[in-house]
């Protein structure tokens, strides 16, 4: 084939992808952090005259400082769980027999492929006050009154939880496979006990997946709006519920805009760190 | 000691992992007006109820519609693309690559509300047409990363054996590539009508009232009541989904499918 | 055993290991002198590494006993025998740095940091590893990865060594200079060592005594020399090398019993009361061949230059029949030429074809 029919066959095959990139992912992407520099106005949603004032507001403004180190702080709440959770997961899964394995996995996948809505409604039914779990313990006379655990902090965490456990597990599954048997018994035959196996051997060699379930969890947790959004209770908020709010109710577009932004700076921040961390060496 | 309280532990997260689901399938079958587990007597008068339910019906149709859309037409663009990746050298390949994945990337909420303004910005006013762009691209990754994996295991020499045997490249692609692939491109289909079944975060900001996809649906009506009819849609729709897993598990292998060496 | 004698390092009693329906081990018995360098050796399969395994306290005997020191170690996990393995794949923490895979066992044991330190340093100079101390082992090569395992098997002074194929992973030349290291070592620290290999030069090189393992049993246990001169099986004889196998009718004549090969060869055994030693042994190198004229003899069906001899092969009804002798002597061997051949009595034997 000549060179000249090898550029257009190429070009037939990626073209068609490319266009539609370009048309609606690099441009409506341009267009929202063109939007975050206009002015906003109550009368019409904004008005394109160029203005830093909804960046200087988000960066200055106590109210969004204080959003986004929650937002950041509930991720980092949710990657420490789902890592003490998805580990013991991991290893048990790790170190099953080969029917077992199949099934453990199966399960830890499956909620992947159940929807995310129901996964939270499936929260919502157990936590609320006069949820399941409320009712059990009431039923079973450990309480009086119920406790409050649904519409706040504790059921966002759970909710989000549930949903990045798999991430995560799936992240760790891999490199503790990797880990070869003759480490641990190597280890052993020099006199550690498995507490130390754990913290000397196994630990230390599962960092990468550690690393990349935890990156997958944070910036899955940060940018999460239906679970926050329906286990909240309209009590908490991140970035994410907050720039659902000025793009609807509110309708401040310019200021959801710019919370996209730093929603997007956020993430390729932990991107970039997780890249120094991790790098191969 | 340690060995066996991890062991406990790993049992608890399994619980924690299924709970809710099967708490939500026990609860849809509850007589009492909310979700009870284990469920008050038993009755199907929810699952009835939502029968009745012309906005929920209509939602389902249209959700299904949009994930037989958005799977032909990210299949088409993907795996053209991946196609064309793999057949070609070219200067950017990686970046190219890395381009096509972001997607993933990307947090759909900001993908969401990019479209919501862009869409208003072009005064596009059909919701079903924004829907299914939407769609299609935060599920064209799932074809690169699938189809691609497929394509890598593909031994080179049996398009080159193809072609020595005098078959055009047409030919070639649709008689000897695309169904050697096969297994993975059926995976790629599976997953992607998954995802544009069950997405609800950029359909949230793209739907219209008239054009609302089930997700979007169930998540209005939470907010407004928790009763056991949700439960009843609900353990539908994990039915439907576990139906799915059988039938990945059946085709490939579920580790293999999902990635996960076993 | 008299009171004055110390228990030997390491002995095996009737063990018995079994993996669902397959058996491993049959009843081993076994007992390994202190400072002694012993192999096991046999295919694999033969149970060798199940024995090893079960020494170290990775796997539980079914039955019978495993005794380190005189101590009965039933039950204990392998972190309480204060036993040094070195593994085939050597399974160095690739996550630290040399001198901190030798460094681990002391930190098991608690051991004074000061006082490791200097331990580490001393097992790091025995093994010539002291200017590698700060690597990692993935920027090592693989005879220096087997020196790190050693290093860090011998640290924590264990009471019994154990390596598995310690050398298998490594490249001819280098194999054979660290048999003789490791020997070397393994006198000078005086510990008791066990090995597994399935080379038999390996194991004549190296150890004091060679347990010869088949099918989970113990076929035979002695010395290299003593192996070598008198196999006590035709299997033990043919795994190890030790000379020509012969199944063919033998004549009794006077105290001796005679193959009947053609006119002008001559291989004979001295008569034995044992009925079913019915294969005949003879060592290559005691085989002496003479030119045989055309249609007389044997057949010169192939030759094969082994350095300092050269084997010759020769076509015979019970098999063909191989001779080592000095390269001068086989020129008048060509291939396809004829020869007779014969043996002194003294160096034949009867072996149980089993």
């Amino acid at each position: 084939m000549s060179t000249r029919h090898r550029r257009a066959e190429l070009l037939i095959y990626l073209a068609p992808v490319t266009i539609f990139y370009i048309g609606f992912l690099i441009l409506p992407y341009l267009m929202v952090l063109r939007l975050s520099l206009f002015r906003f106005s109550s009368m019409r949603l904004y008005v394109p005259e160029f203005t830093l004032a909804n960046y200087a507001a988000v960066i200055t403004d106590p109210f969004y400082l204080g959003l986004m180190a929650r937002t950041v702080g509930l991720g980092l709440i949710v990657t420490l769980v789902s890592l003490l959770l998805g580990y013991p997961l991991a290893l048990k899964i790790a170190r099953a027999g080969p029917a077992m394995k199949s099934a453990l996995i199966a399960i830890t996948l499956s909620p992947l492929l159940i929807n995310l809505v129901v996964r939270t409604y499936a929260w919502l039914v157990l936590l609320g006050d006069t949820g399941v779990v409320n009712t059990w313990l009431r039923g079973l006379g450990l309480i009086g009154a119920p406790l409050p655990l649904g519409g706040n902090l504790f059921s966002v965490v759970i909710g989000l939880v549930h949903i990045c456990l798999p991430l995560m597990a799936l992240s760790l599954i891999g490199v503790l496979e990797r880990i070869d048997n003759a480490l641990i018994d190597a280890a052993d035959s020099l006199g550690a006990s498995r507490g130390r196996i754990l913290w000397r051997v196994i630990l230390p060699l599962s960092l990468p997946g550690i690393g990349a379930g935890s990156l997958l969890t944070f910036s899955f947790a940060i940018s999460a709006f239906v679970t926050p959004a329906l286990l909240g209770g309209n009590r908490v908020s991140t970035i994410a519920t907050l720039i659902y709010e000025k793009f609807t109710f509110s309708a401040n577009w310019p200021v959801g805009a710019t919370l996209v932004v730093v929603l997007l700076v956020i993430n390729t921040a932990v991107v970039v760190l997780h890249g120094r961390l991790f790098k191969e060496g | 000691m340690l060995d066996r309280a991890l062991n406990l532990l790993g049992w608890l997260v399994v619980l924690f992992i299924l709970g809710p689901l099967i708490v939500i399938i026990g609860g849809s079958f509850t007589t009492t007006p909310y979700v009870a587990f284990p469920p008050a007597g038993f009755t199907l008068r929810w699952y009835v109820q939502l029968m009745h339910r012309g906005d929920f019906l209509h939602s389902f149709v249209i959700s299904v519609v949009l994930a037989v859309a958005c799977s032909a037409g990210a299949m088409v663009l993907g795996v053209a693309a991946v196609i064309g990746l793999h057949r070609h050298g070219f200067t950017g390949k990686r970046f190219f690559r890395a381009f096509l994945m972001s997607p993933l990337v990307l947090p759909t909420i900001v993908t969401g509300v990019a479209l919501l303004q862009f869409y208003y910005l072009i005064d596009l006013d059909a919701p079903m047409t924004g829907l299914l762009i939407g769609h299609v691209l935060i599920t064209i990754p799932y074809v690169v990363r699938t189809v691609g994996a497929g394509l890598v295991q593909l031994d080179p020499a049996i398009e080159e054996a193809a072609e020595s045997l005098g078959a055009g490249a047409l030919r070639t692609l649709l008689k000897v590539t695309l169904p050697a692939i096969a297994p993975s491109i059926m995976a790629a289909v599976i997953f992607v009508f998954i995802t544009s079944f069950d997405q609800a975060t950029v359909s949230i900001f793209l739907a219209g009232p008239d054009v609302m996809p089930l997700p979007v649906r169930i998540y209005n009506y939470i907010d407004f009541a928790v009763d056991p009819m949700v439960a009843a849609v609900s353990t539908l729709l994990i039915l439907f989904a576990f139906g799915i897993i059988a039938l990945l598990q059946k085709l490939l292998g579920l580790n293999k499918a999902m990635g996960v060496g076993a | 055993m008299a009171d004055s004698t110390p228990p030997p390092s390491l002995a095996i009693a009737d063990v018995h290991v079994s993996y669902g329906a397959f058996h491993a081990l049959r009843g081993i018995d076994l007992a390994v002198a202190r400072g002694e360098f012993v192999a096991l050796l046999g295919p694999s399969g033969c149970g060798k590494t199940s024995l090893l395994r079960t020494i170290a306290g990775f796997v539980q005997p079914d039955r019978g006993a495993v005794m380190l020191n005189g101590r009965d170690v039933a039950g204990l996990p392998p972190r309480r025998r204060n036993i040094g393995i070195v593994f085939q794949s050597y399974a160095l923490f690739p996550h630290m740095s040399v001198l901190d895979n030798v460094l681990f066992g002391l930190e098991c044991r608690k051991v004074a940091k000061a006082e490791a330190a200097a331990r580490a340093e001393r097992a790091l100079g025995l093994t010539g590893l002291s200017h590698l101390a700060d690597r990692r082992p993935r920027q090592l090569s693989g005879g220096q990865q087997q020196r790190v395992a050693l290093a860090r098997a011998i640290v924590i002074e264990p009471d019994l060594l154990l390596l598995d194929e310690p050398l298998g992973a490594l490249d001819k030349q280098l194999r054979v200079q660290m048999q003789t290291e490791l020997k070397s070592l393994q006198r000078r620290l005086g510990v008791t060592a066990v090995f597994v290999t399935h080379d038999q030069e390996e194991a004549m090189s190296m150890a004091d005594r060679i347990v010869v393992m088949r099918d989970g049993a113990i076929a035979q246990l002695d010395t290299p020399e003593a192996l070598f001169a008198a196999p006590n099986t035709a299997w033990v004889c043919e795994f190890i090398g030790a000379g020509n196998l012969l199944r063919g009718p033998l004549a009794s004549e006077g105290g001796l019993r005679r193959l009947a090969l053609p006119p002008g060869s001559d291989i004979a055994v001295p008569a034995n009361d044992d009925a079913d030693a019915t294969v005949l042994q003879v060592p290559f190198d005691k085989l002496r061949p003479r030119v045989a004229g055309p249609g007389e003899g044997l057949e010169v069906t192939g030759r094969r230059f082994l350095g300092a001899t050269v084997e010759l092969q020769l076509a015979s009804e019970f098999g063909t029949i191989r001779a080592h002798l000095p390269p001068a002597e086989a020129h008048g061997f060509p291939f396809g030429g004829r020869a007779h051949v014969s043996a002194s009595p003294d160096h034949c034997r009867l072996l149980p074809d089993r």
